[in-house]
C-alpha cells in the first residue's frame, strides 16, 4: 500500500473528528492528519499551503452541515483552486436529504478530483476502502 | 224546388197516422210536414211552421244540423244527431235524431226524414264517441291527428289510418294495446302504461307528450290524449288521439331563429341570455336574468355594441371567438370580470351559439352565468393547496433535519461505545466516558432545539393580543440583567409608553429575548454593547428596530442564510443556529416580517414588522 502523506478532516463535531482519526490511524499508514472545524478555516489553510508551495492534503474527509462555511461552499471554493493533482474528497454525512445527494452528483461530474459520498456510520472496512490515493 | 213541392202534395197523408215523432224537410231545408207526436214534442203547430226554413226553428243547432242534413241529402243513412234540450227553446227533453234521406218512387232524394227518439244512456255515449270521431277526422286532415279506440273488455284496439302513418306502419297492420305501446321509447313506455292503468282504475284522462320510435327507426314526439269511458262505474273503453308534434316543435325552433324573443324559455332560464347580431355586434335582446346580473336597465344594452360592456381581455379575444363561431357554430366558455351598476365585480362565464335566422340575420345567443362564488371557492382551494404543499415541503425538510441531527448523535454513540469496548486502559476509558457524556449533552441540546421549532409551528393557531411593548420589554430586560452587567452593556429604550403591538405573548417574549441576547452574544470585542430600541409606525405595521454596535454580519455573503436553520456565522461556542430561524418563523406566524441591516464590525439593526391586523 502506498503511503499517504497528508489527510485533512473538516468537521465541526469533535466526536466525529476523534472517531475518524482513530479509525484512520488503526487502518492505514499516513504522514499527518489535520482537522478543521469548518470549511472556512480549512480553505484558508489549504490556500496558504498552495501559496507557499507546500504539500496539500491528498485525502479530505468533508462534513456538510457546518457553521460559517458548510461542506458545499467549501467544495465550490476548493474546486476553483489551481490544483492539478487529483485529490480524493470523501463527503461524510448523516444527511438523508436527496438534495444533498444531487449536489454531490453535480460536483462529482464537473471536477477532476475524486469525490465520494458516504453515509454515516463509517466502519473500519469503509475507512480502508475510501482512504486510498485517488 | 218545384219537384219537391209536387212530391209533397200527394204523399204526405200517412204522416198524421204514425205514432212516431217525425218531421220531414225538403232539399231546401223547408219544413214539409211533421207527425202529431213531433208537434207535441216540440210544442209546435204544423200550421204555424209549414214551409218555414227548418234551420230557423233550431237556429242554435243550425251549423251542426246543416252539415248532417247535407250528408243525408247525399244519401247517407241513419245519421245520428244528439239534440240537447238545454241548448234549445222547444223541448225540455234530450233526444236523438235519426236522419235518413227521403226518396221518391224513382229513388231520387227529395228531402230528409228526421225521426226523434228519446235518448238512453248508452246511446248518449255512443253519440259522443261518434261526434268525437267526426271532429277528429275533420281536424286530422290538417293536424295529422290519428284517433283510436280501445275496448277494455275485449282488449281490442282500433285506430284510424292516420295512426298507421304516424307509426310508419302499413295500412293493414292490426294494432294491439301491447304492441302499440312497444313503439314508445323506454321512459315513455313507462309513462303511457301508467296512464292507461290510471285511466282504467280511476277514470283519469291524460294529455301527454311522449317519444315514439317509428317502424323505420325515426324517433318523434307525439301528443297522446286519452279519455276513459265508464259504463255502470266500470271503465269499458278508452278513446283518444295521437298527434305527431315533431313538426310543430320544428316550427317553433324556426320561429326562434326569425324572432328570437319568441323563444319560450328566453325569460325562464336561470341564467342571463343575450342575443347579439353576429355581423354588427349589436345587442338585440337580453332577458330578465341578464338585467338582474348587470343591475342596469334593458335600454342600457339594446342596440349598443357588446364591446362597450366587456373588458379589454374579451375585446382582444373578439376575433378568436368569431372564428370559433364560424367554424363550430359556438365558442368555448370564456370567463371574465364584469363591474355591474352597483360597482360590484362579478365573475362571468359566457358561452355563445350561432343562431341562423330564415330572414338571413345571423345572431349569437350568449349565456351568462355568475360564477363569482365558484371562482372564490376555486381561489380558496388553490391557496389552500399551495399552503398545504408548502407545509408538506416544510415537514419533509423538518424530517430530514431531525433524522440528520439524531443520526449524527447515534453514530457518535455507537462509535464511542465501540472504542470503549476495545479499550482496556483506564485513562483511555475515562476519556471515552467523558466524550460519551458530552455526546449525550449534545443530543439533549439538539432535542431541545427541535422542540422549540415544533412549538413555533404548533402554536400558530393561538389568538394574537394587543400587548404593551414596554411591559414586555421590561420582563425581558430583567432576564438579561446578568448578561448586561457582565458585559457592561446598556439598553437605550426609545419606545413610547403607549406603543402596543398585536402579538402572541410567548412569541413576543422569545423574539425580544433572542434579539437582545444575540446583540450581547455577538458584541464587538473592543466595544461595550449598546442596544437601541425604537418604533416607527406605518400603515400596516408597527416596526420595532433593535440596533446594536456588535460584530455585524457580512450580508452580501450570508444574507440569504441568515435566517436559515443551523446556520452560524461566528465562531462562538454557544451558537446553535436556531435563534434567528425561530424568530423569523414566529414573526411570519403572526403575519409579520423581519428585515435586517448590518455592516461587519459596525453593528446590526433588526426590524420587526408587527402586523396591525
Amino acid at each position: 500500500m502506498t503511503k499517504i502523506s497528508d489527510i485533512t478532516i473538516i468537521d465541526d463535531d469533535a466526536i466525529t473528528v476523534f472517531g475518524l482519526r482513530k479509525l484512520i490511524t488503526s487502518s492505514v499508514e499516513y504522514n499527518t492528519i489535520e482537522s478543521y472545524s469548518n470549511g472556512k478555516i480549512a480553505l484558508d489553510a489549504i490556500t496558504a499551503f498552495l501559496n507557499n508551495n507546500q504539500q496539500i492534503p491528498q485525502i479530505i474527509f468533508l462534513d456538510i452541515n457546518m457553521p460559517i462555511m458548510d461542506g458545499w461552499e467549501f467544495l465550490k471554493a476548493f474546486l476553483e483552486l489551481p490544483i492539478t493533482q487529483t485529490i480524493r474528497i470523501n463527503i461524510v454525512t448523516s444527511s438523508i436529504d436527496p438534495r444533498d445527494y444531487k449536489q454531490w452528483e453535480f460536483f462529482k461530474n464537473k471536477s477532476h478530483h475524486l469525490i465520494t459520498f458516504n453515509q454515516k456510520p463509517i466502519d473500519r472496512n469503509k475507512i480502508t476502502e475510501i482512504t486510498q490515493l485517488a | 224546388m218545384f219537384k219537391s213541392q209536387n212530391s209533397s202534395s200527394f204523399s204526405l197523408d200517412w204522416i198524421n197516422q204514425i205514432p212516431s215523432s217525425i218531421v220531414i224537410i225538403d232539399t231546401d231545408f223547408k219544413l214539409i210536414s211533421a207527425s202529431p207526436r213531433w208537434q207535441a214534442n216540440f210544442e209546435l203547430d204544423l200550421n204555424d211552421i209549414e214551409g218555414k226554413y227548418f234551420l230557423d226553428l233550431f237556429s242554435e243547432l243550425s251549423q251542426d244540423l246543416k252539415s248532417r242534413l247535407n250528408y243525408s241529402l247525399e244519401g247517407l243513412r241513419d245519421i245520428k244527431f244528439k239534440y240537447n234540450a238545454k241548448d234549445c227553446q222547444y223541448s225540455s227533453k234530450d233526444s236523438i235524431w235519426h236522419l235518413n234521406p227521403w226518396k221518391d218512387g224513382y229513388g231520387n232524394i227529395i228531402g230528409v226524414i228526421i225521426k226523434v227518439d228519446p235518448i238512453s244512456k248508452t246511446q248518449e255515449l255512443e253519440m259522443e264517441l261518434s261526434k268525437t270521431k267526426l271532429i277528429l277526422n275533420q281536424k286530422s286532415s290538417v293536424a295529422k291527428i290519428g284517433s283510436w279506440d280501445y275496448d277494455v273488455q275485449k282488449e281490442e284496439l282500433h285506430w284510424t289510418p292516420i295512426v298507421n302513418k304516424i307509426y310508419g306502419l302499413p295500412s293493414e297492420y292490426q294494432p294491439t294495446l301491447e304492441n302499440s305501446i312497444n313503439f314508445y321509447l323506454k321512459e315513455s313506455q313507462e309513462i303511457i302504461k301508467k296512464l292507461v292503468t290510471e285511466a282504467i282504475d280511476s277514470g283519469k284522462p291524460w294529455n301527454e307528450k311522449l317519444r315514439l320510435r317509428k317502424s323505420d327507426g325515426e324517433v318523434i314526439w307525439v301528443n297522446t290524449i286519452g279519455r276513459p269511458k265508464f259504463k255502470e262505474s266500470k271503465c269499458t273503453r278508452i278513446i283518444g288521439t295521437i298527434q305527431n308534434i315533431d313538426e310543430s316543435t320544428l316550427q317553433k325552433k324556426n320561429a326562434l331563429n326569425q324572432s328570437p324573443t319568441e323563444y319560450p324559455l328566453f325569460e325562464k332560464v336561470p341564467f342571463g341570455l343575450a342575443i347579439i347580431n353576429f355581423t354588427t355586434g349589436k345587442l338585440l335582446d337580453v332577458n330578465e336574468q341578464f338585467i338582474k346580473l348587470t343591475s342596469f336597465e334593458k335600454e342600457h344594452f339594446l342596440g349598443h355594441n357588446f364591446k362597450n360592456f366587456v373588458n379589454s381581455h374579451i375585446k382582444s379575444k373578439g376575433a378568436e371567438l368569431k372564428n370559433q363561431l364560424k367554424e363550430h357554430g359556438s365558442f368555448k366558455p370564456v370567463k371574465f370580470t364584469y363591474t355591474n351598476q352597483k360597482k360590484h365585480n362579478i365573475n362571468i362565464k359566457m358561452t355563445g351559439t350561432l343562431v341562423e335566422g330564415n330572414s338571413g340575420v345571423t345572431s349569437v345567443l350568449c349565456t351568462f352565468e355568475n360564477i363569482t362564488s365558484q371562482t372564490k371557492l376555486e381561489r380558496n382551494l388553490k391557496s389552500t393547496i399551495a399552503s398545504s404543499r408548502e407545509k408538506n415541503e416544510q415537514l419533509l425538510n423538518f424530517a430530514h433535519m431531525v433524522s440528520h441531527n439524531l443520526k449524527t448523535h447515534a453514530t457518535n454513540f455507537s462509535l464511542l461505545l465501540n472504542f470503549l469496548n476495545d479499550e482496556t486502559g483506564k485513562i483511555q476509558r475515562n476519556k471515552y466516558m467523558n466524550m460519551l457524556f458530552s455526546a449525550s449533552d449534545n443530543l439533549s441540546e439538539t432535542i431541545k432545539g427541535l422542540r422549540e421549532i415544533v412549538a413555533v409551528k404548533s402554536s400558530i393557531n393561538e389568538e394574537k393580543k394587543l400587548l404593551s411593548l414596554n411591559e414586555s420589554l421590561f420582563v425581558v430586560e430583567q432576564n438579561v440583567t446578568g448578561l448586561l452587567k457582565e458585559t457592561y452593556g446598556k439598553i437605550i429604550n426609545e419606545i413610547p409608553e403607549t406603543t402596543q403591538v398585536k402579538a402572541l405573548p410567548a412569541y413576543l417574549n422569545s423574539i425580544l429575548t433572542n434579539c437582545i441576547t444575540n446583540s450581547i452574544k455577538y458584541r464587538s470585542h473592543d466595544k461595550k454593547p449598546i442596544i437601541i430600541l425604537s418604533i416607527e409606525e406605518n400603515k400596516n405595521y408597527t416596526v420595532l428596530s433593535i440596533e446594536d454596535n456588535g460584530l455585524g454580519i457580512d450580508l452580501e455573503k450570508y444574507g440569504n442564510q441568515l435566517f436559515g436553520l443551523y446556520k452560524t456565522f461566528h465562531r462562538n461556542k454557544d451558537s446553535r443556529g436556531i435563534g434567528l430561524y425561530i424568530t423569523k418563523n414566529q414573526m411570519e406566524a403572526m403575519n409579520g416580517k423581519i428585515t435586517v441591516e448590518s455592516m461587519p464590525n459596525e453593528g446590526t439593526t433588526f426590524r420587526f414588522h408587527f402586523n396591525k391586523k
